[in-house]
């Protein structure tokens, strides 16, 4: 085949596929673990901090959100991408979509560790 | 027996805004719709554009937008796609240029057809009677446009490549030595090419020739996609297994 | 027109005649006449699109709890509303829908199980249907 090199098309989507994958185990977790097995299909604010206060869980809700974020934005770069966008906007929304991704995150952690360190 | 069917076609004339006109038409519903909109032309109305050559599906030139769908109007029978006192909604094909009623510009198709250097590939499977070497067109395609017109995806992105020309790719890689040109290649895996598809599979669904382009793009996606997995294990390209 | 050139600008081909077709995203969800993998990629935009949104919706709901407890207990108790529960359905179908039928355009698009596409497609859509009723039923027994 050509050098790879510049022809990185497949990325997105390969990135896609895996990370929804994935998604389907930590979302299944996810759902199971905060609403289903759960008296009242949400916790209350004490048992939301007792429970985040757990290392692992702590760990797999910071995953889970890392990857969905990349899930999230990917698919929406996806989407407008469909648009036919000249490549100047094609820039502009990497770059919006990799900015919004980044704020989720950096949302989430700095959400675990005002929580974990609330009394 | 007669059906009496209308036909509703999109007029378009350049420098007119579109306007929709109705005819109705009495017709055999075992001839085909090529055959009523013929016959509105020749009783009815002289300027009505439509094009065709063939009347047998080996010229795809005919191809059009049918009560929503992409068919060719040569081989479908009338009473195949309405009922007597039906109403038949007739548009060109959708995501092309319509130079005049019915007809479009096929530009769109032939310029992605040329990226990947089709129609005209050589040397394929000499037909019966064919020199070897001969050059030979993709396997079954008759350029219809028909697949480009269905896709949700060239509906937006005129940058897309597109269902006929990954598939005619997919046929060059597979076929013996082929290869694609550097050019062909970026478009093919690039942004707009293989990877812009999101599996609708409507291409495939109204492809008169069995083309199926979307199975194609399919396996040239798991060609792509092997590959990659080969690169990140470090195994290397496996150009070496094609070369034998 | 396409890509020759992916780093240049793509501009209508050249020798065009007639009217440049428009950008036409309504036919993304223009599914009624279409085939079912049309419904599939009509069912994984939708869906797709309306989970970024709740995503966004669910991260700021959450900032609910830096509050404290009466301002989140206040948002737990409003969220037992059967209207809430109803949308928490209507939530897992988007899930449910987007994931399996994503899960199948997965296979499909690395090459496997590519004919089946259409048979998939409805045995996932039965093993959907069953495993929404099944959510539905716990989240209105809660
Ligand atoms: S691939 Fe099928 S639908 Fe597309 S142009 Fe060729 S014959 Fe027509």
């Amino acid at each position: 085949m050509e050098p790879r090199n510049q022809r990185r098309g497949g990325l997105g989507w390969f990135g896609q596929a895996v990370s929804g994958v994935l998604l389907l185990i930590l979302l299944g977790l996810h759902m199971i673990a905060h609403h289903f097995v759960v008296e009242g299909g949400l916790r209350t604010y004490q048992d939301v901090l007792n429970y985040i206060r757990q290392p692992l869980v702590a760990t797999v809700e910071l995953i889970f959100l890392v990857v969905v974020s990349f899930h999230a934005m990917l698919g929406l770069r996806a989407v407008l991408f469909d648009l036919g966008l000249n490549t100047v906007q094609e820039k502009w929304v990497t770059r919006g979509v990799t900015i919004l991704g980044m704020v989720m995150v950096a949302y989430g952690i700095w959400l675990t560790i005002t929580l974990v360190s609330q009394v | 027996m007669m059906w009496t069917i209308t036909l509703k076609i999109a007029r378009y004339k350049p420098g007119e805004p579109a306007r929709t006109d109705t005819f109705q038409v009495s017709i055999d519903p075992e001839r085909t719709v090529l055959d009523s909109i013929e016959k509105i032309w020749a009783e009815q109305d002289r300027s009505l554009v439509f094009r065709h050559a063939c009347h047998h599906a080996s010229c795809g030139s005919c191809a059009m937008v049918v009560n929503g769908v992409e068919i060719l109007p040569c081989i479908k029978l009338i009473k195949d796609v309405t009922k007597p006192g039906g109403t038949l909604i007739i548009e060109p094909l959708h995501n092309f240029p319509v130079i005049s009623d019915l007809v479009v510009d096929m530009g769109p198709f032939f310029e992605r057809m040329q990226i990947v250097k089709m129609p005209i590939v050589g040397p394929a499977d000499p037909l019966p009677n064919q020199e070897p070497n001969e050059y030979n067109r993709f396997d079954d395609c008759i350029e219809c446009g028909m697949c480009l017109s269905a896709c949700p995806v060239v509906a937006t992105d005129s940058k897309y490549l597109g269902p006929a020309a990954l598939a005619a790719a997919y046929q060059i890689l597979s076929s013996g030595d082929g290869n694609l040109s550097a050019q062909a290649w970026e478009a093919v895996d690039g942004e707009h090419g293989l990877w812009r598809c999101h599996v609708a599979f409507e291409c495939s669904a109204v492809c008169p020739s069995n083309v199926d382009p979307a199975g194609k793009i399919m396996a040239l996606r798991r060609r792509m996609t092997v590959e990659r997995i080969r690169h990140l294990l470090g195994l290397g390209s496996s150009k070496k297994k094609r070369e034998k | 027109m396409p890509p020759v050139d992916s780093t240049s600008e793509s501009k209508a081909y050249p020798g065009q005649s007639g009217r440049l077709p428009r950008r036409q995203v309504w036919r993304w969800f223009a599914f009624a006449k279409r085939s079912l993998g049309t419904w599939g990629f009509v069912l994984n935009r939708v869906a797709g699109l309306g989970l970024v949104v709740y995503l966004m919706l669910h991260l700021v709901v959450l900032s609910l709890l830096t509050r404290g407890p009466d301002g989140y207990n206040a948002f737990v108790a409003l969220a037992h509303n059967p209207i809430f529960l109803l949308l928490d359905v209507v939530l897992i179908a988007g899930i449910i829908g987007h994931g399996l039928n994503g899960l199948r355009v997965a296979l499909i698009g690395s090459g496997i199980l590519v004919r089946w596409q259409h048979q998939m497609l409805i045995v996932l859509g039965v093993l959907g249907v069953v495993l929404l009723a099944i959510a539905a039923f716990l989240v209105f027994r809660i």
